[in-house]
């Protein structure tokens, strides 16, 4: 609650009555408000701030010592982690050497204002978001994907606030378009949402991203955010579209969001369902062209659990919501387009086949109550037969990623409604950086 | 930042191998120039591993390795924070004022909320309250502060967070 107001521009504290989320529950006994009363009264007449004064707060520097380097390191890892400023994964120190260098990564001046992130509203600066990416091991060249990202963040559309205090399961997702992916080596295709050795940008941008979500916005579990089980939310999800090897004809996901192919840019969004698909044909027989179509039945599936609000006018979560990002892998894709399926055409398709006969959906308690509450009156039987899971077709996004084997699908499902979308900024030395890179880490991989 | 760079002398175990093996072959050479001066062949029974692979060993940044205490200084990675709102003066008494309660609508507080009021009515009866239902459910927009002015609130009640 004191981080939630902080985003509303109060220091972080406030006179408030905190209670059990038992209180808060259907049929809970309110006896606690009643043992409590005084403390309402003491809050509203007695309760006094300490902060006085509008100013930007600016935390000094922290000092930790060893009686040698690992020593150093260890406790600032033990301080961190009691400050809740850890992930709980080992950092690095982000020693004014290592962030100078991630700076390197950027011509924008260090003290820029990137965004403010809520729910805390912490100020993110060009150098504030080099600090996290030095501590999980970022490169330099990491850092123009990073500010994009958090740029996004702060669009007040996306509601940052809004999703990372929810109980629900969000996690970030960041769809990189343009180049840069294959320049900074992230991942595309075989294990993209996992590690990998040889492609370790998504990672260790995704873990600054959390750090920045945690520490800057203030989503420290349990007080900050209420998400119950918080997946995904070590690394998130970055990754690179898989430009290279689109069908011909599909356009790279940013082309959608007004960018000229080989552009540079992020999209975000965020999902609560991380779900593999096995969406292969059992190959009894059928045609190519069987196998893809029948596919779609089984991604349909998927994409209808859990159920979304209908969205009629004036009301109901699903309106205007993109549902999710569907990841087709460029060997799918490949099969697909062979056969005459565009975007458009699996878009259209796996809308009509994620309607639900209305029997089935009036059936769905907690829909029906939400569709009822936002539309006094409104008379179940017109309700159109099957019902739609979501507003239009173009709510499904579709992104081409994952390694190139016939089988799998995955879906990153229960999506916001903005997708923020941001051009990625180099710096003139970015051909030096990307020779440096090489220089350590070996020649680029050849994506199998 | 320290680059990755190539350790010049350092040698791995197999290169170390490699090493033996080239000395190895000097012996075998002494010996071979010897049987000039002695005619008894000499045969080295020795099997010789002829490496494949090289190994490269390159530095990664990281500790320095000076001996004695060592000090870190490093960022709060919470960053710089600005307080743009101060909280209101605190009321001496709620007897005769306006007090309005503000919700969500979320987390049951069609009962919290007119329990909370209708235990604060008992104990201020000069006080008047203007329920939850009467203003808004976007509690965190900005322009709420002006709504709650405008309908006269002394003091507001906001719940319930989740």
């Amino acid at each position: 609650m004191k981080v939630t107001h902080s985003g509303l521009g109060f220091a972080p504290e406030l006179a408030f009555v905190n209670f059990p989320v038992t209180l808060f529950v259907a049929e809970s006994d309110l006896t606690p408000l009643k043992e409590r009363i005084e403390e309402f009264t003491y809050g509203l007449t007695k309760w006094e701030p300490e902060v006085t004064e509008t100013a930007i707060l600016t935390p000094p520097k922290v000092t930790v010592e060893g009686k040698d380097y690992e020593e150093a390191v260890a406790n600032m890892n033990r301080l961190f982690l009691r400050n809740q400023w850890s992930d709980g994964v080992p950092l690095l120190p982000a020693t004014k050497e290592r962030v100078d260098w991630i700076l390197t990564g950027t011509d924008l001046p260090r003290d820029k204002e990137i965004a403010r992130v809520g729910p805390r509203g912490g100020i993110a600066t060009v150098e504030s978001i080099a600090v996290p990416l030095a501590m999980t091991g970022g490169r330099p060249e990491y850092l123009p994907v990073l500010i994009a990202i958090v740029e996004g963040l702060g669009d007040p559309e996306f509601k940052t606030a809004s999703w990372q205090t929810t109980s629900r399961g969000t996690f970030l997702v960041a769809i990189v378009n343009g180049p840069i992916g294959k320049q900074i080596r992230l991942s595309k295709t075989f294990g993209c949402l996992g590690p990998d050795s040889q492609r370790p940008a998504g990672v260790r941008i995704g873990r600054a991203v959390r750090l920045i979500l945690q520490d800057m916005g203030g989503a420290t579990p349990g007080s900050g955010t209420m998400s119950c089980y918080g997946p995904n939310r070590t690394t998130n999800v970055v990754i690179s579209e898989d430009e290279e090897n689109l069908p011909a004809g599909w356009e790279p996901l940013n082309t959608e969001y007004g960018y000229a192919r080989g552009t540079n840019s992020v999209l975000l969004n965020v999902s609560c369902l991380a779900v593999n698909m096995w969406r292969r044909g059992n190959y009894i027989g059928e045609t190519l062209e069987e196998e893809q179509d029948e596919s779609f039945d089984v991604v349909a599936w998927y994409m209808r659990i859990p159920p979304k609000s209908y969205p009629v006018e004036g009301g109901g979560r699903g309106k205007g919501s993109p549902v999710g990002i569907y990841l087709i892998n460029s060997l799918v894709a490949e099969q697909m387009a062979s056969v005459g399926w565009t975007k458009e055409s699996i878009r259209q398709t796996l809308w009509e086949r994620t309607h639900t006969p209305l029997a089935e959906y009036l059936t769905y308690g907690r829909e029906v109550r939400k569709l009822k509450y936002d539309n006094p009156g409104i008379d179940l039987a017109t309700l159109p037969d099957p019902m739609p899971m979501y507003e239009k077709p173009e709510n499904l996004l579709i992104a081409i990623a994952g390694g190139r084997h016939p089988s799998q699908n995955f879906w990153l499902g229960e999506g916001r409604a903005v997708c923020p979308t941001a051009e990625i900024q180099l710096p003139a030395i970015w051909d030096q950086l990307i020779a440096e890179a090489e220089e350590d880490l070996g020649p680029i991989p050849i994506d199998p | 930042m320290a680059k990755e760079k190539e350790a010049p002398k350092e040698l791995s175990r197999r290169e170390f191998v490699k090493g033996a093996a080239v000395g190895a072959a000097a012996v075998a050479g002494a010996g071979a120039l010897a049987s000039c001066a002695a005619p008894t062949p000499e045969v080295i029974k020795e099997t010789v591993e002829v490496p494949v692979e090289v190994t490269k060993i390159v530095e990664v940044p990281g500790p320095p390795g000076e001996a004695g205490p060592v000090t870190l200084e490093v960022p709060d990675p919470s960053g710089a924070f600005e307080v743009t709102e101060l909280h209101a003066p605190r009321l001496d008494t709620l007897e005769g004022k306006t007090i309005c309660m503000l919700g969500n609508e979320s987390w049951q507080q069609q009962r919290t909320s007119p329990y909370i009021q209708e235990l604060l009515e008992k104990m201020y009866p000069t006080a008047t309250f203007i329920p939850y239902t009467e203003f808004p459910t976007e509690i965190n927009d900005k322009k709420i502060g002006g709504i709650v002015k405008d309908a006269g609130c002394d003091a507001v009640i906001i719940g319930n967070a989740g």
